[in-house]
């Protein structure tokens, strides 16, 4: 069975990469920010884009309150 | 690493999938979950056809000696296939503020707790954002857990091991949780091993004192 690989980022690649999530969805950081929040359902893209927001929160240590 | 290869090597023993799990680190940080580059949930099946979808992700600090990671905050979701939001949420926060560190969460309509809430008038609450508190920092449940409730109550596909990775699973989770609950307690864990037969004596550099907030958080 193959193992767990090992992805190691940079700041710059977490940066660009939270810039072209908002790209590919054609959404604002604010106007996702609501959909997010909203009761109705996500398409897949947006709940991995959701999920992958956060991660990318984290690992710049921006989740801190 | 070797988290992120127990962690896969679990789900496919158990779900029969052959989604890969992924660490993701910047600096001192690391995240541990499903996908490629990108988070992706893990199906689930009934007969077949797509049911639901389960998410899990856990985020790793090195803690406070800056030597050793340490998860700092684990997901772990049951979603609804067609709108991907969540039925049931297992969290875990190592500094929770004020909510249980390891809790429930419970998606849905309740009539008789909407009577309950009803007759309190100033609080405004929905059962998801009650936290149901399940065993604190180190008798938390597992993904094994999870996964084995899954697959028991839910009755989603899986492998016909599925027990043996489980099991195995879960016997190393409660051992490493049976390490620290010692070091959360010395005494106690020297008090019991002595009842055992074991002859057991501090050195001088011994940690003696109980982890009290540890002991006594919910």
């Amino acid at each position: 069975m193959s193992s767990a690989s090992v992805i190691t980022v940079t700041r710059r690649d977490l940066q660009r990469r939270k810039r072209q999530i908002f790209r590919e969805l054609g959404v604002t950081p604010d106007s996702f920010e609501k959909k997010i929040h909203s009761p109705g359902p996500l398409t897949n893209r947006e709940w991995s884009a959701m999920e992958e927001l956060a991660e990318i929160r984290f690992l710049l240590g921006d989740d801190t309150p | 690493m070797e988290f992120a290869n127990e962690l896969q090597v679990l789900i496919r023993q158990t779900l029969g999938t052959g989604r890969s799990v992924r660490c993701v680190r910047h600096r001192g940080r690391t995240t541990v979950r499903p996908g490629s580059t990108q988070p992706v949930a893990v199906s689930l099946t009934y007969r077949g056809k797509l049911a639901a979808r389960l998410k899990f992700n856990y985020e790793i600090e090195l803690d406070s000696s800056g030597k050793y990671p340490a998860v700092t905050k684990s997901e772990i979701h049951l979603l609804s296939a067609s709108t991907n939001r969540p039925v049931l949420r297992y969290e875990y926060l190592r500094r929770p503020n004020r909510v249980p560190a390891a809790h429930w969460h419970v998606h849905g309509e309740n009539t008789e707790f909407g009577r309950i809430m009803g007759g309190i008038a100033p609080v405004n609450i929905s059962l998801d954002d009650l936290h149901l508190p399940v065993g604190g920092s180190r008798f938390r449940p597992s993904l094994e857990d999870f996964i084995e409730f899954l697959i028991l109550d839910l009755k989603f596909d899986h492998t016909r091991d599925w027990r043996s990775a489980i099991r195995r699973g879960r016997e190393n989770w409660r051992k490493t949780q049976v390490a620290v609950a010692v070091r959360d307690s010395p005494r106690q864990a020297v008090q019991a091993l002595r009842e055992l037969g074991y002859a057991v004596e501090p050195l001088p550099h011994a940690l003696r004192d109980d982890n009290l907030r540890r002991l006594r958080e919910l």
